[in-house]
């Protein structure tokens, strides 16, 4: 009977150690695949106002961007607004308006997508003289130093590619101990758990 | 499991429901005071702790909406709970008739079916003393967004549901099997199985064929259930086809077990 209990026991161990590996492989599956980007607008340092630039010989049309750089934290929404300005005098037809994100640092993978579910902006036909002004909603996803920049380019004309001037962003990591207040929790219970284990382990000793 | 003492001079032979309820209070001796519950129970609220706290980290940071996070310690719950109900399970007959300690019932006038009823409804204890534990988290996390009953009730009926199924399909393969390390490797291989469609690409999920896939397989309906009630914001009773699935299976596998331990033998190494 002792016996079987000592090999009850080791089986025991083992079942328990399959579980918690089982499930720590299951939680960054699941954690990773729910992911969304969510939540308030934090406060941002912005600066002033910066004037865009156009890549190409003769002006046709420019696109400026209302900050130069901006400071904020990991998983912070930022906001810059880019103004097109079509200085021709012809309508540019299918006018598609981008926005890009790069790392300045060779360590650290952007995914654009995950700054912005909404990069890519159709603007339709785009009138001589005419001002579009666009909104763009941003979430730092990483920390590090990066540039933002719009691009815009038509349906028709080969050399037709203007890029914004570019919005250095400073992303500062975010590391709380506490995140919602929930350590406690985490703490206490398997604490209490704990506790009961250790009565249970006395009880059994006490009745040998 | 020892025999047990009272009602082991009773005779004639006990009802069915009076010898479950002997051979279950015994059992559940064996599970939480001999050493086997409390320390699963244990490695489940560090597991939880680790998740809850991941979870809070990334709604911290805005990387995830406090219903995504209800949804994901709940289905981790939910999940892990089912695993270690499978485990006792199925451990339930072959573990006793590995270790040679089955054949001290032949000299309880009990029927055979009411030690599996009793095994089962000790393993489904696990279940609901894990939920107890997910219970203190899901209301913790959920707080503010007026969620916390819908999560609790979502998150019971499905993790029953889930038990109710893996306490019959565990102690089904435990009866067949004369190996305890074969029960309980089909089990986990079972489970992993059941697990696959929920990790399907989205792509992979389209057309008839998909969605069937998706209703039939327990955990993955289970699961769809949660996140309808709790991410999407349904009512509890808007999405119960879900929860066919899983009702289904659960139905199958008490038919098969009840099937089985009409044919159990309590002598060491006959199955």
């Amino acid at each position: 009977m002792t016996r079987a209990r000592v090999r009850s026991t080791q089986g025991w161990l083992a079942l328990l150690a399959t579980i918690v590996v089982t499930a720590l492989l299951l939680v960054p599956a699941v954690v990773s695949s729910a992911y969304a980007a969510t939540g308030p607008s934090p406060a941002l340092t912005a600066q002033p106002l910066t004037t865009g630039s156009r890549a190409g010989d003769a002006p046709t049309w420019t696109v400026a961007l209302d900050q130069q750089q901006l400071s904020s934290s990991l998983g912070n929404r930022f906001t810059f607004v880019s103004t097109l300005d079509n200085l021709t005098d012809q309508v540019r037809p299918g006018t598609i308006a981008y926005l890009n994100v790069v790392s300045m640092r060779s360590d650290v993978y952007v995914d654009p997508e995950d700054w912005s579910s909404h990069r890519t902006r159709f603007l339709g036909d785009v009138q001589p003289g005419a001002t579009t002004r666009l909104t763009w909603n941003v979430q730092a996803v990483n920390s590090g130093s990066f540039v933002v920049f719009v691009v815009v380019t038509s349906a028709t004309g080969s050399d037709e590619v203007v890029t914004s001037p570019a919005l250095r962003v400073m992303i500062a990591d975010q590391r709380r101990l506490n995140p919602t207040g929930i350590l406690p929790v985490v703490v206490a219970v398997p604490a209490v758990v704990a506790l009961g284990l250790v009565w249970s382990w006395r009880r059994r000793r006490a009745l040998r | 499991m020892s025999a047990p003492t009272s009602g082991a001079t009773v005779s004639p032979r006990p009802g069915l429901a009076r010898s479950s309820a002997v051979v279950c209070r015994q059992e559940l001796r064996d599970l939480w005071l001999s050493g086997r519950g409390i320390p699963l129970l244990l490695a489940f609220s560090v597991l939880l702790s680790v998740t809850s706290y991941l979870v809070a980290s990334n709604q911290a940071l805005n990387f995830l909406e406090q219903r995504e996070s209800v949804n994901l310690t709940l289905q981790m719950a939910v999940a892990v709970g089912g695993l270690m109900v499978l485990l006792i399970a199925g451990d339930g007959v072959s573990g006793e008739r590995e270790r040679e300690t089955l054949e001290s019932l032949l000299l309880t006038p009990a029927p055979s079916r009411s030690l599996v009823l009793g095994k089962a409804a000790a393993a489904l204890s696990l279940w609901l003393a894990s939920f107890v534990v997910t219970a203190v988290y899901v209301v913790f996390l959920a707080r503010g967004v007026g969620i916390v009953a819908d999560a609790l009730v979502s998150g019971f009926l499905v993790g029953t549901l889930l038990s109710v199924f893996l306490a019959g399909f565990g102690l089904f393969i435990s009866v067949l099997s004369s190996s305890n390390r074969f029960s309980l490797s089909v089990a986990l291989f079972a489970l992993l199985a059941l697990f696959a469609p929920s990790q399907l690409p989205t792509s992979a999920q389209n057309g008839w064929a998909g969605d069937a896939l998706l209703h039939f397989d327990p955990f993955t309906a289970g699961l769809q259930y949660l996140s309808k009630v709790i991410v999407d914001a349904h009512g509890l009773g808007s999405d119960l086809l879900w929860l066919v699935g899983p009702a289904i299976a659960a139905a199958a596998a008490w038919v098969a077990l009840w099937v089985a331990s009409g044919r159990l033998r309590l002598t060491p190494g006959r199955r």
